[in-house]
């Protein structure tokens, strides 16, 4: 048995094989807790007889009114929404993608529901805040935190959000890309300062974007709910609170850590 | 779409929300977001499963005192695209 805490929610995991121990002590070590007390969550893992066919299956999500039913290439899995218990049956094959594939599943749904986002940004710590950076894949959230090597970076995927008095918190997950710059067994969490959407460019400056924008920024990074018809319309609500209450703006940038004079130098909050 | 009698209607899984002038459209099954101007926030709006093609180039037409003609080529064109991408479709 295993509990996580994340964002300050606590997921118990049971059944995780003695074989994963090392990799889920590297890979969660700063979100391990002591088992005691009672988790928001849990979830109980299988492990099943691989079966080569299901393999080729595609990861998917699919509603069924209060439970949330997950397909993957070898594994499935229930979450139920209103009890937050989780089973899943998981084949040795891609048994770790298949497992986080669901904790983050897990996760989106539960940040929503408990007035939280999961945000699909590289989050760095820098001056006591967090600095968010959205952006499709290649645009540079992986680099943003290895041109960060002082700073202590919260992820560079996952972040979820919480709301902290009458601003927003930010709160590192373990669901660090595979690469060079995952920093495992290093965690944060601090006040949001921005939300800076990413473009590649060859000179380092600023955008603001009207509020629309912005809040289309935020819904199309939030994973998960935001293809839920269910939970779209809470979703988008909860963008709009982030954005009337956080500095969204696009960040024109190089591959250079230059990005942080201008980020520190200004007051973009 | 067959003229401008048709009358455009919304996917009903298509979420938006109207903020300043503007509107955010989100389309759940695509996964797709997508902003619209203040124009076509306005005719965003005017979409309510009720007014023809033609009702809503007359209303934009007078609210921005712009010539109907092209208005027409505008709002047709806008319609079509936005139901291309499956964010609305026509009756009948």
């Amino acid at each position: 048995m295993t509990t996580l805490a994340i964002a300050g929610w606590r997921i118990r995991l049971h059944g995780i094989p003695a074989w994963l121990d090392d990799a889920m002590a590297d890979r969660y070590a700063a979100f391990i807790v002591p088992d005691g007390g009672k988790p928001d969550s849990s979830a109980t893992v299988t492990l099943e007889q691989d079966v080569p066919d299901r393999q080729q299956r595609p990861y998917a999500v699919m509603r069924s009114g209060g439970v949330c039913l997950l397909d993957m290439p070898g594994g499935c899995g229930r979450i139920c929404l209103d009890c937050w218990q989780t089973t899943l049956g998981l084949e040795q094959q891609n048994f770790w993608h298949n497992l986080e594939f669901s904790l983050k599943t897990w996760l989106a749904y539960l940040a929503l529901r408990q007035g939280g986002l999961l945000l699909h940004c590289a989050g760095v710590l820098a001056d006591g805040g967090a600095y968010l950076f959205t952006g499709e894949g290649g645009s540079g959230k992986s680099t943003v935190v290895a041109l960060s090597p002082d700073k202590v970076a919260l992820n560079d995927d996952l972040v979820v959000l919480r709301r902290n008095g009458t601003g927003w918190w930010a709160y590192g997950t373990p669901f660090w890309n595979q690469g060079a710059t995952r920093r495992d067994g290093e965690t944060a969490d601090g006040p949001v300062t921005g939300v800076f959407k990413l473009v590649q460019d060859r000179r380092v400056y600023l955008e603001s974007i009207s509020a629309a924008l912005a809040i289309s920024e935020l819904a199309a990074n939030c994973p998960t709910v935001n293809s839920d018809p269910v939970e779209l319309l809470a979703a988008l609500n909860r963008c709009r609170e982030v954005a009337e209450a956080v500095k969204v703006k696009r960040l024109h940038f190089r591959r250079s850590p230059s990005f942080w004079d201008l980020l520190q130098e200004r007051d973009v909050t | 779409m067959r003229d401008l009698d048709s009358i455009p209607r919304r996917d009903s899984t298509v979420v938006s929300r109207l903020l300043d002038d503007e509107a955010v459209l989100v389309h759940p099954v695509q996964g797709k977001v997508r902003v619209l101007n203040p124009v076509g926030a306005r005719v965003w709006e005017l979409v309510d499963g009720q007014r023809t093609v033609a009702a809503i180039v007359k209303a934009i037409a007078a609210e921005y005192q712009a010539d109907p003609a092209h208005v027409e080529i505008d709002v047709t064109a806008f319609c079509v695209d936005l139901a291309q991408r499956g964010v609305l479709a026509f009756d009948p």
